[in-house]
């Protein structure tokens, strides 16, 4: 039956600008670790004794591919549960920093660090994010229960943020390290500089069963853009559903905040983007919005190493620029569908 | 010939409910505002599971089916409907086939499906125009294009017509009896006692959470009860204030 | 002639001074008599890097807060580089005498401070003594010509801090004859490098500053890196006492000591 042919090309158009996004990303990764501050290919080329090799081989494995390797998962992670939490809350404001798991997740994180739990076992770290971000999206559920008017989820967002980010401030004064008061940039704003392959490793799994879980319950996202009721008539179990977003989000975004702090609105701002060029279908949106996630993440990353400005900005810094007014707009946006 | 028989109570909303609904059958509910019938509809649709006694399709207890099952064979019209994003009819309709795995319905069958549900409420002119930009009316015809695309056994609807024109009033009606007509049963929520009596085969009013009247139209609506539950009554073709 | 002595001592006792900064804490220890004395900095307590942490059980501390200071009613108080700006020009404008004290780069400096602020308690005497002993070490521990054949060092501190060469402990370095690899990347004191620069600079000794190391922070972590476990295993590790990479002041001549081991 093809009576409607774009139907059909819809799907080829939607798989086509998947695969693009996909090799834009592929480059993006390779530029990512050739690219720096020492020229690699100069370099190779003016010397080609084994100390330079093996300065190349450090260089590499110990700098730049950690945080290219940690752009891709916190990029992705970011953007795929932008998408999942959009299409929970039925709202596209209901992005991981806007509603608070993002800094709540901080929280989680420095509480394990900065008081020598993070050494415990491999995955203490990570799991303090966890159950930073579970509590936030706990409170934000019990809060607005099934009202999902954006103002509710604004205002519950703020609340949480605020309280999240004064206690990291109190966790950090509190510290016996003299150095942690001076770090709360790094967990409000985030940073993937000076990582290691270690920090990779700790997230990677944890993260990667996150999205997982989203993307195998992603039928029912397009059950739920069609109202709670609806949606459960048709055969969602609705808290089923919701923890497995919530477990799978906080996996993801858990993890990946206790190693690069709070990075914010690539969740807001992809998503939004994608939208319209996948028919605002929410399930074919998660997989494009966690390769455009990574695409943002990777392109600020980039950015920051070009701009060399000493100290390096924070990458947080640059997602805000892009994001806040964004955010503006998109208020503006969905007043106006909603008048 | 399918059935559903409800035995049910539950707490504070509805004392005794005992109802037998079958297919081929469309069944209105009337009753005044905050009787129970939408609890009742929604127990009926799965979406309620706490309650006490037993829901059984024919004859079989609710509880034992699974989620999906159910969901294939009644599908849940509820009254106010507001679609999150600005899905295209099509894509809406599309979302009524959920139930149905890829396994049991490939992607072409469910095009296929779509399609002749399209054909069949004459939506074709909007079918890739977004479900926000409709009017009222052809949204909730697009709805119950989305009810209807699984070829559910029963069909419930909370006042699906109840904020229509004329016009879209009459048109969903007569497309569910087309349905009812050729086995479906439809369970609705009424609002206009005129429409419910034209066309359901069986009316049910409830009252407090209780069932008082379970008959053909012109019984259970008769002038007697009508003024007893509604405070009006006919006064020939007209309804008046009792 | 007695007499007058008696009275000069009683003068000089009338002076108290309070000290908001670690480098001025331990000269003021060192200079002052006790009972001059109002209070020094909780930092002046931290055994991590204070030399007089266990010698000043009887002495007040602050928190460096103007209100605190105020209470304790000092004539002249001392602060440092690292001091609040706030606290300082709040003293100022409450009639306060606020002395700042710079960091030291050089001995040269360091003797000009030990006379300053023993001029200002009216312990010249004392001033003296301790500037004859500063003297004397220098010449003790710098008996020797430059021994090192231009070696590239870095001196890495927590967050990629790196210390120059104009700095006290970078110019002893200059004068035993190391090579600081900050001087190839415009960085005269202290400045902040990535680990990329850092494996770049391809150091042969290394010197690592973690004062805390009975804490955590993220700062320190970068220590940790695999990158600085690298130059550190490639390189030559030279040891300094923690408290020696913070404000020494009059302790400074043991960097040297140190340094030419």
């Amino acid at each position: 039956m093809t009576k409607f042919k774009f139907l059909n090309a819809d799907d080829f158009f939607n798989n086509l600008l998947t695969i693009i996004l996909f090799f834009i990303l592929i480059f993006l990764l390779v530029f990512s670790v050739l690219f720096g501050k020492i020229n690699l290919i100069e370099l190779l080329l003016s010397d080609k004794s084994n100390d330079v090799k093996e300065l190349i081989r450090v260089l590499i494995l110990e700098i730049r591919l950690p945080r290219t390797i940690l752009a891709l998962i916190a990029g992705f992670s970011l953007g795929i549960c932008g998408a999942a939490m959009q299409g929970l809350f039925r709202n596209p404001l209901a992005d991981p920093s806007i509603i608070g798991v993002t800094s709540s997740a901080g929280l989680g994180s420095v509480i394990i660090f900065y008081f020598g739990l993070a050494n415990i076992f491999f995955f203490a770290l990570p799991l303090g994010g966890i159950i930073g971000a579970i509590i936030a999206v706990m409170v934000i559920f019990f809060i607005i229960q099934s009202n999902v008017s954006t103002l509710v989820i604004i205002l519950t967002g703020v609340a949480i943020s605020s309280f999240s980010s004064a206690l990291t401030s109190l966790t950090l004064n509190l510290s016996p390290s003299p150095y942690a008061a001076y770090e709360i940039m790094f967990w409000l704003l985030g940073s993937l500089a000076d990582k290691n392959l270690n920090h990779v490793l700790m997230i990677t799994p944890i993260t990667v069963l996150g999205w997982i879980i989203i993307i195998f319950s992603k039928k029912w996202f397009t059950a739920l853009s069609l109202g709670e009721e609806t949606a459960q008539s048709m055969g969602l179990d609705l808290r089923i559903f919701r923890s497995k977003i919530i477990i799978g989000s906080a996996l993801s975004i858990g993890s990946v905040v206790s190693i690069t702090g709070g990075i914010g609105f690539i969740g807001l701002v992809v998503p939004h983007l994608l939208r319209p060029l996948y028919n605002y279908n929410p399930e074919k949106l998660l997989l494009p919005s966690g390769i455009g996630g990574a695409i943002m993440l990777l392109l600020a990353d980039i950015f920051i190493r070009l701009l060399d400005i000493n100290p390096e900005l924070q990458i947080g810094v640059v997602t805000a620029i892009i994001g806040a007014p964004f955010f503006i707009y998109l208020i503006f946006y969905i007043k106006r569908i909603q008048a | 010939m399918d059935r559903v028989s409800l035995d049910i109570r539950k707490k504070n909303i509805l004392s005794e409910i005992n109802i037998l609904f079958r297919s081929g059958v469309l069944t209105g509910i009337v009753g005044p505002n905050g009787s129970g019938k939408t609890t009742i509809l929604k127990i009926i649709a799965n979406i309620l599971t706490t309650y006490s006694g037993s829901i059984c399709y024919n004859n079989r207890n609710y509880k034992k089916y699974s989620r999906l099952d159910l969901a294939k064979k009644i599908s849940y019209l509820p009254q106010e409907i507001t679609i999150a994003w600005p899905l295209s009819v099509y894509n809406v309709i599309m979302a009524g086939l959920i139930p149905f795995p890829d396994k049991e319905l490939n992607n072409k069958k469910k095009d296929k499906r779509v399609n002749s549900i399209i054909e069949e409420l004459n939506l074709k002119k909007f079918a890739l125009k977004s479900v926000n930009i409709l009017s009222t009316g052809e949204r909730s015809r697009v709805c119950l294009a989305r009810a209807l695309v699984g070829n559910p056994n029963f069909l419930l609807a909370d006042e699906p017509v109840s904020s229509l024109d004329p016009y879209y009033q009459l048109n969903i009606l007569e497309l569910i009896l087309k349905r009812v007509k050729s086995g479906m049963g439809a369970i609705i929520i009424m609002h206009d006692l005129d429409l419910a009596r034209r066309f359901c085969d069986n009316v049910v009013v409830i009252r407090d959470g209780k069932v008082i009247f379970n008959d053909r139209p012109h019984i259970s609506l008769d002038n007697k009860n009508l003024k007893e539950i509604f405070a009006v009554e006919y006064d020939g073709n007209k309804l008046i204030l009792s | 002639m007695y007499l007058v002595a008696i009275i000069n001592t009683l003068n000089a006792n009338n002076i108290t001074a309070a000290s908001i900064n670690l480098c001025t804490d331990q000269y003021l220890y060192l200079i002052a008599n006790k009972n001059q004395i109002t209070s020094l900095s909780y930092m002046s307590k931290d055994k991590n890097i204070s030399f007089i942490s266990d010698k000043i059980l009887d002495i007040k501390l602050n928190n460096g807060r103007a209100e605190e200071i105020i209470r304790q009613d000092p004539d002249i108080i001392f602060a440092g580089l690292g001091s609040s700006i706030a606290t300082v020009s709040l003293l100022q404008k409450l009639n306060y005498k606020v002395v700042n004290i710079s960091d030291a780069k050089n001995f040269k400096q360091i003797k000009e401070q030990v006379y300053l602020i023993a001029k200002l308690l009216h312990r010249e005497k004392k001033g003296l003594e301790l500037v004859n002993k500063i003297d004397n070490e220098i010449k003790k521990f710098f008996n020797y010509s430059k021994r090192k054949e231009n070696k590239k060092v870095i001196i890495i501190s927590p967050n990629g801090y790196v210390t120059g060469e104009d700095t006290l402990v970078g110019g002893i370095l200059k004068e035993i004859g190391y090579t600081n690899v900050t001087s190839n990347l415009n960085i005269s004191s202290y400045g902040r490098i990535s680990l990329e620069q850092i494996l770049y600079s391809d150091p042969e000794v290394v010197i690592i500053e973690d004062s805390y190391s009975d804490s955590v922070s993220l700062s320190q972590e970068f220590l940790n890196h695999s990158v600085i476990k690298y130059i550190v295993k490639k390189g030559e590790v030279l040891n300094l006492n923690k408290k020696l990479m913070n404000c020494s002041g009059p302790y400074s001549t043991k960097i040297i000591k140190e340094l030419i081991k």
